[in-house]
């Protein structure tokens, strides 16, 4: 059976914050939603709402790995009445840029922080003396629900990616989830998204998607929108991250991954990739690739 | 089965409030309060009132425990705990020794949370999160007394979103002559769709005096009405041997002030959906009781506050709404009252 695939968009209705790697005592955030960030809030109110007994989540979570599978999302912003999504990219010489999808504007990655995030202090207070507790001073780097243009206007931020599914009754409990809680610190009031708008989708931001296999496979993209596992053949100029999470179900830490970051970008031209169930990309292998000398990333 | 329910809190200051920011900042007072770096409206954290709500919470519980202790001269009704809810139970509890008790009976640590310290195994994210606590209603001196002035971005938090506040001018139920906000001159326009604010507030148990003397503006200009009419005071150390002043210790502070109507939500989460080291929670069992149990600090928050300078005066809030959200609607400032401006 194939894959349908939906474009869906999240309005921020608080702040979020997506754990990164800490800057002395300030927690950061990452720019996007990983998968299995997503997966994980999905898997949660998916089973919340079949029962009212202790939830099953490894069922749950490995029927929506088998019958789904999630994009990343991206910060977007209204324009004219249409959200328009940035995309992080390598570029050589200028490191991490975000540019528009529309090709109207692009922006180096510390001027896009400055428009998108904000930080918060915070301490423990100790009960016996009611005064701060000693050594538990730190700051939350945040994702606003607002652009911070200056201009004085409020405009919103959603986060914009995809959904495959080939199971319709697990697309139709999907849908009728309107509202997630992702990230951290959710009991502070963050990372409420609200669903604001739901379409079939024939591309994922503009690179076509192959929906007929086993696993939806993007095709030719000189970029990638995920963490992408490595190959010899594969080279990208990019940044590298490993990958570690906690897996409950499995009863302890997950294997970290050594990935590129979203944005690395093709070194020559554009390749076909899977979008397995953990949400990594894995490049398909390419004859022209391995054989091919390694290029300049192209500017655009 | 729900996962979870929102509670929404409308609260109103009985003291000025100072949840500051901990650092200075050039060209304001010595110690700011918390704003939303987008607006520039103060608010207070919903990680502030985690805490408060869990310390207050946290004392009841010990009252009661003692109560009950004092009234059973076998003790029989608290022979099972061992630790006391308040302080073990509250504050950052890490401790082994005097940190939280980490059980599943335990109404603070199933409802708040606790986090795992060196050498302690798991953690629990606790049943009830809380929102930021959002400015609804600002009081703002008039020529014509105090008005309390909200913007359609305030008012969408209680699910009411209001269309047509646009211009450079302030909506009032009567229009007339221009009217000062404090410092800032503005035109003055008439809202269609007051009534149905009017009786959004009134369903919200705002107070009466408040409801009458209602004003809105523009989103853009909701921060500057705000921000220059925060309550803003001067302290100094007085040198007990002179009585007079002390060098240097001249410092001023900012507050939101008496009579901001504050709006928050409380979200519960079913307890039947989690568990502590495997074992069922035992302390709430249904989505409301996570909430009711919250909702014991309220009396708390009413006489021991929120933030700083508590031994100031500041900081007193009182809770006149506690409920679930409104029905959202439509209002549209530049339609009559007969069209629209309803429900959607």
């Amino acid at each position: 059976m194939s894959w349908t695939m939906y474009r869906w968009i999240w309005q921020l209705r608080s702040p979020l914050h997506l754990g990164w790697l800490p800057a002395g005592v300030l927690n950061r955030t990452r720019l996007y939603i990983p998968a299995r960030a997503l997966w994980g809030a999905l898997t949660a109110e998916l089973a919340h709402r079949q029962t009212s007994d202790p939830p099953d989540y490894k069922t749950v979570g490995e029927k929506l790995q088998q019958d789904a599978r999630f994009s990343y999302l991206f910060p977007a912003e209204l324009v004219d009445g249409e959200w328009k999504v940035w995309l992080p990219q390598y570029r050589q010489g200028k490191g991490l840029v975000w540019h528009r999808e529309d090709g109207e504007a692009e922006l180096e990655d510390r001027r896009l922080r400055t428009l998108l995030l904000s930080t918060r202090p915070g301490t423990a207070i100790a009960p016996e003396s009611d005064t701060a507790e000693e050594g538990t001073l730190r700051g939350f780097e945040l994702i606003s629900p607002y652009w911070q243009d200056g201009d004085g206007q409020l405009k919103p931020v959603a986060m914009v990616g995809y959904l495959f599914c080939k199971d319709t009754p697990l697309f139709e409990q999907v849908k009728d989830i309107d509202e997630i809680f992702v990230g951290g610190d959710i009991r502070y009031g963050l990372g409420h998204l609200q669903r604001v708008f739901w379409e079939e989708a024939v591309d994922l931001f503009g690179s076509t998607v192959d929906l007929s296999d086993d696993s939806p496979k993007v095709r030719s993209t000189k970029r990638v929108l995920a963490h992408t596992l490595p190959r010899n053949d594969l080279i990208l100029l990019g940044s590298m991250e490993c990958i570690a999470g906690w897996d409950t179900a499995q009863g302890g830490l997950k294997k970290g991954d050594l990935t590129w970051a979203p944005g690395s970008c093709a070194a020559c031209c554009s390749r076909e990739y899977t979008i397995r169930k953990d949400g990594l990309w894995e490049a398909e292998r390419s004859q022209s690739a391995a054989s091919s000398k390694p290029m300049r990333c192209p500017s655009g | 089965m729900a996962s979870y329910e929102r509670f929404v809190q409308i609260g109103i200051a009985l003291d000025p409030i100072h949840v500051g920011t901990g650092v200075a900042r050039i060209g304001r007072v010595d110690l700011p309060i918390v704003r939303d770096p987008v607006t520039q409206v103060p608010k207070i954290p919903g990680s502030s009132l985690a805490g408060v709500y869990r310390t207050y919470v946290a004392m009841h519980c010990e009252e009661e425990r003692q109560r009950k202790q004092g009234a059973s001269s076998s003790g029989q009704q608290s022979q099972g705990r061992r630790k006391p809810y308040y302080p073990d139970c509250a504050g950052l509890g890490l401790d082994k020794n005097r940190g939280h008790c980490r059980q599943p009976d335990c109404p603070i640590c199933t409802v708040f949370g606790f986090a795992r310290g060196a050498g302690q195994e798991g953690g629990f994210a606790g049943l009830a999160a809380f929102t930021d606590a959002h400015v609804l209603l600002f009081p703002v001196p008039t020529r014509q007394g105090p008005m309390w002035v909200s913007c359609p971005m305030a008012l969408d938090m209680i699910g009411f979103p209001v269309k047509g506040v646009c211009d450079d001018a302030v909506y009032v139920e009567n229009p007339g002559n221009c009217l000062n906000l404090g410092w800032l001159l503005l035109e003055t326009r008439s809202c269609a769709q007051m009534h149905d604010i009017k009786t959004t507030f009134q369903n919200l148990k705002i107070l009466d005096f408040i409801q009458n003397r209602l004003a809105l503006v523009p989103d853009r200009l909701f921060a500057h009405v705000v921000n220059s009419n925060l309550e803003v005071r001067t302290s100094v150390s007085i040198n007990p041997a002179t009585g007079a002043a002390e060098e240097r210790a001249l410092f001023s502070y900012e507050a939101l002030p008496r009579g901001t109507v504050l709006v928050w939500e409380i979200i519960a989460k079913n307890p039947a959906h989690f568990s502590i080291n495997g074992q069922s929670i035992t302390a709430v069992s249904r989505l409301n009781d996570v909430y009711q149990k919250a909702a014991q600090a309220h009396d708390y928050l009413k006489h021991l506050g929120i933030g700083g300078m508590g031994s100031r005066g500041m900081g007193r809030v009182d809770v006149v709404y506690e409920s679930q959200p409104v029905s959202p609607r439509t209002a549209n400032c530049n339609s009559p009252a007969n069209q629209g401006g309803g429900q959607p």
